[in-house]
């Protein structure tokens, strides 16, 4: 059993192999942008360090988002290239949902991204496992939510991370948990477990592509000024 | 002039080589696998196209975004699918290709991206293609066609008069200086209510149409160069088109088939003003390739120009002539066998004009942080 993991999500362009027997062999730049021209280096340097061909290869987990809709097309693109000529699985893993695992000790956390535009993506985890869908909103109505949730779980702390963690940390009872972006450590436990067929290496979007729909389709013969 | 012969290219390549090709610069996702014998001849192993017309229905035309996530959500089970349909497994490939541009920067990225994968993974060398070359070069998918040649490029972005003087060799002779001939279709069309792509649509309902009742004009007639215009002529429709309190069914038909006279007009006189220039250096042919290219009237209105200047006209099938994944294959595969490969790091580009030079020295059209088009 081989993994290989991308995250190419944000400012970092990495890979992980994790083989058996072997330690985690990590390679990874912060680059900012332009991952399409840097990826293809950056595992083909990581597999010869971990010394694994890619046909060894068994499983290729990606980083499906929160981040650039570039990033995570870049990473998942490669991924589901590699593995279709390898004939292998691929799985898409959320990196809120690492997160997540990070605090797993915690009974209530929350893992929430910066969305810009002053909204976040976020998702609350009970030691470590979703107890919500992924939501977009504006920061307050996400402070708001997880007061609700924290009343209705009778706790008063409430662990947070990510890069949204600093939005919403005028709430109360809030506490610093974990950092703003997932160890590849962390991504790769949670490509391990994942299935498949429940979380496909899919981009994760959080937002609806930029683009309005025509006002109303034009009649032959309308006006068209 | 270096015409390339077909002992040179014995030379060039002297064994078949077998590429799988991918397309993702606009709303098709597309992968084939082809096989370039040394004679020319190519087999087509496999065609596989995923059209995106429902995805850009609602906005009446192609959003940039929208494609890139339907390239991403299945380029990969596309190529799968045309490694099957080929009945190959990856060792049987010699390189993988994929358009790397001109088009819609966030598609092509996704296309290259599953190419670089796959040459990774299987430790192929890549190509990157670019997608005017790929057009040009498409007539060679079905046909024996030999340097130099003429090429008209007529898509929904792109306008251009090319002499092909070999695989990776292109010198301009003239483009468009505004809208493409394929926009000018689809602008037409969505102005009359019709669908997208407008080009099969008008050309339908011209069947009935009188060529002869819209006076459009034909700007630049009897300029002594190749470049094109086509903006005059979409207003020109515009204006026309408002004129009509309420089309009649004829009134419609009627504009359409005014309108595609006048684009066959404009492209044969300016392909004859190139025939004129390709001659001089020793073409006899002029391919017509790009979308456009499988319209029949125009087809019609090329073969009589063609005729009168001593060329022959070559027009591959339809499915050849829309953007497709076997003309990228065959791009990779002429280009692997001249020697030409890239590295991982290739990038995408939203723009890269056929004849770099020429574009850099006087564009015809576009500019900026871009670059020139053509």
């Amino acid at each position: 059993m081989a993994l290989l993991l991308i995250d190419t999500a944000g400012a970092r362009c990495a890979a992980l192999v994790r083989a058996d027997g072997g330690a985690d062999v990590l390679r990874a730049e912060e680059i900012g942008r332009g991952h399409d021209k840097r990826l293809a280096a950056v595992v083909n340097a990581a597999l010869a360090e971990a010394d694994i061909l890619p046909a060894q290869i068994t499983r290729i987990g990606v980083v499906v988002g929160p981040g650039s809709f570039t990033g995570v097309r870049v990473g998942a693109a490669f991924g589901r290239g590699m593995a279709a000529a390898l004939g292998i699985e691929t799985v898409g893993v959320h990196a809120l949902d690492a997160l997540g695992a990070q605090m797993e000790a915690q009974p209530l956390s929350a893992a929430l991204h910066d969305a810009k535009r002053n909204e976040v993506v976020w998702r609350a985890y009970e030691h470590g496992r979703p107890i919500t869908e992924l939501v977009t909103q504006p920061a307050d109505a996400a402070a708001a939510a997880l007061a609700e949730l924290m009343r209705a779980r009778a706790v008063d702390q409430l662990a947070v991370a990510g890069s949204g963690a600093a939005l919403i940390e005028d709430m109360a009872n809030t506490q610093e948990g974990a950092p703003a972006w997932p160890s590849m450590a962390a991504l790769a436990d949670l490509a391990e477990k994942l299935d498949p067929a429940s979380a496909p290496a899919a981009p994760a979007y959080h937002r609806p592509p930029d683009a309005a729909p025509m006002k109303k389709p034009r009649k032959p013969g309308g006006a068209a000024t | 002039m270096n015409a390339a012969s077909n002992a040179a290219q014995d030379a060039a390549q002297p064994y078949p080589l077998t590429v799988l090709g991918i397309e993702s610069s606009c709303d098709d996702s597309a992968a084939a696998v082809i096989r370039r014998h040394p004679d020319g001849r190519v087999d087509i192993l496999s065609d596989i196209v995923w059209r995106q017309n429902d995805e850009h229905a609602a906005y009446g035309g192609v959003v940039p975004e929208i494609a890139a996530r339907a390239h991403a959500e299945r380029l990969d089970g596309v190529v799968i699918d045309a490694m099957r349909a080929a009945e190959l497994d990856y060792d049987d490939l010699d390189a993988v290709a994929a358009t790397a541009g001109p088009g819609l920067v966030g598609g092509v990225m996704v296309g290259l991206m599953t190419a670089k994968g796959v040459a990774v993974a299987r430790g192929l060398p890549l190509v990157a293609v670019n997608h005017l070359e790929a057009h040009a070069l498409s007539p060679r998918l079905t046909e024996t066609l030999e340097f130099p040649y003429l090429a008209l490029l007529v898509s929904g972005g792109h306008t251009q008069l090319a002499l092909a003087e070999d695989v990776g060799r292109y010198r301009r002779l003239g483009a468009t200086i505004d809208d493409a001939a394929g926009e000018a279709f689809d602008k037409t069309a969505k102005l009359m209510g019709l669908g997208n792509p407008g080009g099969p649509a008008i050309e339908q309902l011209a069947r009935n149409g009188d060529p002869e009742r819209f006076k459009l004009p034909r700007p630049l007639h009897g300029a002594p160069h190749c470049d094109f215009s086509f903006s005059g002529l979409k207003t020109a429709v515009l204006r026309a088109w408002q004129d009509l309190p309420a089309p009649s069914a004829q009134d419609r038909a009627d504009m359409a088939a005014s309108f595609q006279e006048a684009v066959a007009d404009i492209l044969s006189e300016r392909a004859r003003n190139a025939m004129r220039q390709a001659a001089d250096a020793g073409a006899r042919v002029i391919a017509v390739v790009g979308g456009v290219a499988s319209n029949a009237r125009l087809r019609a209105a090329l073969n009589a120009a063609a005729a009168n200047e001593g060329f022959s006209l070559i027009a591959p099938p339809p499915k050849w002539c829309t953007d497709n994944a076997a003309m990228v294959a065959l791009a990779g595969a002429e280009r692997f066998a001249r020697g030409m490969s890239d590295a991982l790091d290739v990038a995408a580009r939203p723009r890269w004009p056929l004849d770099q030079d020429a574009a850099r020295a006087a564009p015809a059209s576009g500019g900026g942080r871009k670059g020139p088009k053509a």
